[in-house]
This record gives structure tokens, sequence and C-alpha cells, in this order.
């Protein structure tokens, strides 16, 4: 047979052959291998220097925030910064502000003031007013003054002295110096009235070395005028890096709205809602590993590796405990208790790329299974410390590490887990 | 200037942004074309079906490199083809053959070729081992030249035109068998 001939017969018979059965199945096929092949994603191979850039950015920003709040020197805090240092005790100051009318009316009583720490041989006496308000009325009227006049120095260089004691005032004026004995019966000192008071105080302002108010003084006024329990409210953004028992963990951000009942000015409970995400890769795993983890494909050949993406939301119950270290800085540490509710968990199991012919050189082969059934895990211990610094209009910033460790595994695959890393976190005082 | 429809190539644009029912629809209204194409270079039609979701799978994730000024058929089919060259050289272990000698000295008549249905000669093909069926298709069937098949599959052009001439020569006797089957069956 003549080769040509038959060639064109076979090639105009079969040569534009339309197959015209479809079969429903045969879809089925394209689907997996859709699913189980995907592109890897650009980000893929910047991962490592973004996560190193993120945390170095952080890292840089948490460094000068604490070295620009210690370089100033308190020294050269003038009378017109330590103004806008007050200033940023609004919250202070407005409950202040509060008493300024009603208290302009009060008759100041007594106040027992003076001026040098060495009251016993010099002290400064002041004619005493009558009587007829409390003597905390009295002690909040001088507040007042300081709060509204701005113009104090060093108010632990002046101290409050009665010839009764006040439980109150001790311990407000041994916060304020600690030097202090206050024993009324030998200080009987001075009885001014509010004016004479002030001007007085004036005078002694200008001796005085400038310098800001002690830290603890500002605490225990605080605490003074602190009422029932105070209310916060906080946004949280967090970058941390996960550190499963086995593998190795990635570093995530993390978000979250958060609460805080403030106790006292030194004591506070955090709660809330985070979103985080979790991820680690295992690789090459052995058998015993794998028996704990779902719905693998053996169809695909040997898993050469894990790994596993977990959305959850975490629920922190934390408590916080403050201690400034200046005016409008506090160094806080917190230690508590994060449920956890896992929302969904991917797997993605990597197989040899042979295992499905022709695949492009730049798609790896994985198989993606998804857990979306919603649990609740007991969830990580926590533990952090950080910085505070007070902002205008009642706001703060938060700065500060953490660590966590889960109470028991978590995850459909049961895996223990730590974590640590950075966060920030943004806050309005509602009460 | 696109050579193809305005609806193609908006089923296209949907495809390249990963939407799956366009990439259903696209794959439904392209299968009996591809299927033709990979039923000619497999054993049998699972092997075909094998082989047109994998050529589906590289149009879907490169449809970014097809050009828009030529035919999205011929694009089609030329990745059909590749994907089954290189489903081929990874398979080329599984590779069987068909026992043709007892019509050897036989050869079909082209009055006789002419009753055989499409199908048949499809089938026919696939009856032949992957090697010489590769080479046969791609001579005949897509117009290859031998040095462009022996870069392709990877074989020297000898073999090339050997494998074509072993393969004519073997379609030729299975062709004689069913012709000579259908002769006995309508008496």
């Amino acid at each position: 047979m003549d080769d040509k001939r038959f060639d064109d017969v076979i090639k105009n018979k079969v040569g534009e052959y339309v197959d015209p059965n479809f079969d429903e199945g045969a879809i089925g096929g394209l689907h997996q291998y859709l699913s189980t092949a995907q592109p890897i994603p650009w980000y893929v191979l910047y991962r490592s220097p973004l996560i190193i850039a993120g945390t170095l950015a952080l890292f840089t920003l948490f460094n000068w925030m604490i070295i620009r709040d210690y370089a100033s020197d308190n020294n050269d805090l003038n009378t017109t910064s330590f103004n806008e240092e007050m200033g940023k005790h609004q919250g202070l100051i407005s409950d202040l502000r509060e008493e300024v009318d009603r208290l302009k009316d009060v008759k100041v009583d007594t106040v027992f003031i003076s001026s040098d720490r060495n009251v016993q041989s010099n002290p400064i006496s002041f004619e005493k007013a009558s009587a007829g308000v409390s003597e905390e009325e009295i002690i909040r009227a001088f507040l007042v003054k300081i709060s509204e006049g701005g113009s104090i120095g060093r108010i632990g260089d002046f101290y409050f002295y009665h010839e009764d004691e006040l439980p109150s005032l001790k311990e407000f004026l041994a916060l304020g110096n600690k030097d202090t004995e206050l024993d009324g019966s030998s200080l009987a000192m001075a009885y001014p009235q509010q004016d004479t008071l002030w001007k007085e105080f004036q005078v002694e302002q200008k001796k005085a070395d400038s310098g800001a108010m002690p830290v603890l003084v500002i605490r225990g006024l605080e605490k003074h005028y602190s009422k029932g329990i105070g209310l916060k409210l906080g946004i949280e953004a967090e970058i941390a890096a996960n550190k499963p028992d086995l593998g190795s963990g990635e570093a995530l951000p993390g978000f979250g709205l958060l609460t805080e009942l403030v106790f006292s000015p030194s004591l506070g409970l955090e709660t809330g809602l985070k979103f985080k995400n979790r991820s680690y890769t295992i690789s090459d795993p052995s058998v015993d590993v794998l028996s704990s983890y779902p719905d693998i494909n053996d169809r695909l050949g040997e898993v050469q590796s894990i790994e596993v993406d977990s959305r959850l939301l975490e629920i922190p119950v934390n408590l916080k405990y403050y201690y400034p270290i200046r005016q409008g800085r506090e160094v806080y540490f917190g230690l508590g208790l994060s449920p956890n509710l896992y929302l969904s968990q991917v797997f993605e199991y990597g197989h040899p790329s042979e295992a499905i012919p022709d695949l492009p050189a730049d798609f790896s082969l994985n198989n993606t299974v998804e857990k979306g059934k919603p649990k609740f895990y007991l969830g990580t211990f926590n533990a952090g410390t950080g910085m505070s610094f007070d902002l205008r209009n009642k706001r703060a910033v938060q700065i500060g590490l953490f660590y966590q460790k889960t109470l028991k595994d978590v995850g459909v695959e049961e895996r223990g887990m730590s974590s640590y890393g950075l966060k920030a976190s943004y806050w309005w005082r509602l009460r | 200037m696109p050579v193809e429809s305005k609806e193609l190539i908006s089923l296209l644009k949907q495809c390249e942004k990963k939407d799956r029912k366009s990439q259903d629809e696209l794959y439904k209204q392209f299968y009996g074309y591809s299927m033709g194409v990979c039923l000619r270079y497999s054993n049998d039609r699972n092997e075909a079906i094998e082989i047109l979701n994998l050529g589906f799978f590289k149009v879907l994730t490169q449809l970014n490199k097809y050009n828009k000024e030529l035919s999205f058929k011929g694009w089609l089919r030329r990745i059909m083809i590749n994907t089954a060259i290189d489903y081929y050289r990874r398979n080329v272990k599984h590779q069987h053959f068909v026992d043709v000698s007892y019509a050897k000295d036989e050869s079909v008549n082209f009055d006789a070729l002419d009753q055989i249905s499409e199908k048949e000669i499809l089938e026919a093909i696939q009856l032949l081992p992957p090697s010489y069926k590769l080479v046969f298709n791609l001579f005949v069937i897509e117009g290859f030249k031998h040095e462009e098949i022996s870069e392709k599959v990877g074989i020297s052009v000898g073999t090339s035109k050997s494998n074509l001439a072993v393969a004519r020569n073997k379609l030729q006797k299975i062709l004689k068998v069913i012709e000579i089957e259908r002769f006995r069956n309508h008496g």
C-alpha cells in the first residue's frame, strides 16, 4: 500500500476527530489537579527577610521609645515642661477640676506644710484658719491649686503634717518621701490659710531645685482619687514567632480588640478577643508523626512535608501590674491564660512533584485538607512585659514582649506550641 | 487583534482569574476536541482522560502565556500534544504491545479503509505500542518532520523513521484484522 496515501486517509479520518461523548466524571480529575497543585505565592520567596525586617522595625521602635524616655534629663525639666507633663494626666486633673468650683468656696481650715525637710529646726508657720471643713477637703484644695497653677517643682519636698495623724495623708506623704517620718506629735507645724499657703508655696518653689514630680507621688495621687473600677478599650497588633514541639514555626501577625478593667492605677485585668494565625512546617515527618495528621492522600506518594496553618480566636485573661518609672511612663508585667477557639485548620501535605507528570517548574504538589469545625482548647499560659506611654486625651500606647505556651496539646493533630513576640496596643480610657 | 470570539476571550479572562465555573465551562466546551487528540496518543479512554486533564491543568495554569492573536484551538492542541509526549516519556516503562503476527503479510485496501469508521481507526491506533503510536501521530497527523520528532521525543532521526515504518505496518495489519472481523460479522 502506498504510504503517502495511507497516511492521508488516516489523517483525514481522525486528524480533526471530535469525541462526541462527554464523560461527566472526567472533570473531577482536573479539579483534583487544580486543588492539589497551587502556585507558590510570590511572598514565600521574601517571607524570611520580611519577618526579620518587621521584627527589627518593631524592636527599633521599642528601643527608640525607651531611649527617648531615659535620655531626657530630669534636671532640665523646667516649669513649662512640667506643665506639659501634668497636662498628660488629664484623667486626674479632670477629676480634680470637677471639685474646683466647689472647693473654691470652701474656706480652708488647716494645711500643714513645710518647704524644708528639716522641719523641726526651721518650720514655716502660718496662721491657722478656722475650722469647718474636713482635712481631706483641705488637702484636695491644695492639690487643686497644684493642678491648676501647674507651677510646681518638687512636691516631694513639701510635707503635710498634722497633729493628729491622717492615715490616708500619711500614706500619701510616705510615698512622696520615704525619708519622712510622720509623727504628728513631734511635727506640729504651720497652719496656713489657703491664700497664704499658696503664696508661700510659690516662694519656696523658686528656691527649690526644679524637677519632676516623683512618680510614686503621682501614683499615690491617682490611687487617692481613683473611684470604683475603671475601663479601658484597646486595639492590639502583634507579631508572634511560633515554635511547635516538632518542626519549625513561622512568625505571623495577630490582631485583637481588648478591654481592661482598671482596679487601681497599678492593677488591671485585661481581656478581649484576638484573631491569630499559627503556622508551622514539619519536614520529612516520620510515620508516627503522620499518624496524628488527618486525611493524608497515599495515592500522591510519600508525604515529604507538612504545613499547618491554624486560624483561631484567643480570649486572653491577663492580670497586669503597672509600675511607674516617670510621669506618663510605666512598665507593666502581665500573667494570665488564653483559651483558644480554633476556627479552622489547613493541612498542606507536600508530595513529590513526580506524582503529577509534567507539573510546571514553578508549581509544587501539595494536597490541602481543611478542617473547618471550630473547637475550643484550654489554650495558653501567657506572660509579658512592656512599656506604657500615656498620650493626650486619656489615651496610651503600650509596646511589649510576650511569651505563650500551650497548657495542653491543641489542634486536630494535637501538638504543643509556644510562641513569643512583640505586641503594640493603643488604648482609650473610657472611665 | 484577537482572532477568537469575544465570548471566548471573556471566558478565558475569567479562567485566568481562577473562576471555577468558567474553568468548567471551558473544559466542557473543548472536551470533545481535546479528547480527539488525546485518544490518539493513549492506550485507552482512561489514559486519554488523564492526559486531557493534565493538559487542561497546564492550560488553566498557563493561560497568561496564551497569545490572543493566535487560535486558541491551535494553542490547546499543541499543549495536549506536548502533554501526551511528556506522558509517554514518563510512562514508557508501562508500554505494552498487541500481537498482530497472525495478520502478517496482509494489507488493508483503500476501499475497505473507507468503510472503517473514525472510531475504529482510533482504536486501532491505540493498539499500537506507545513509541510507534507517538511517532506515527506526530508524523502523519500533526505533520512534524523526523528531525522535529527526534528533538521532541528524544530519539534519533533513524529511530523515528524506523518507528514510523513499523507503526504504519502494524496499523495496516490491525486494520486488516478489523476488516476481516467486519467481513465475518456481516457475512
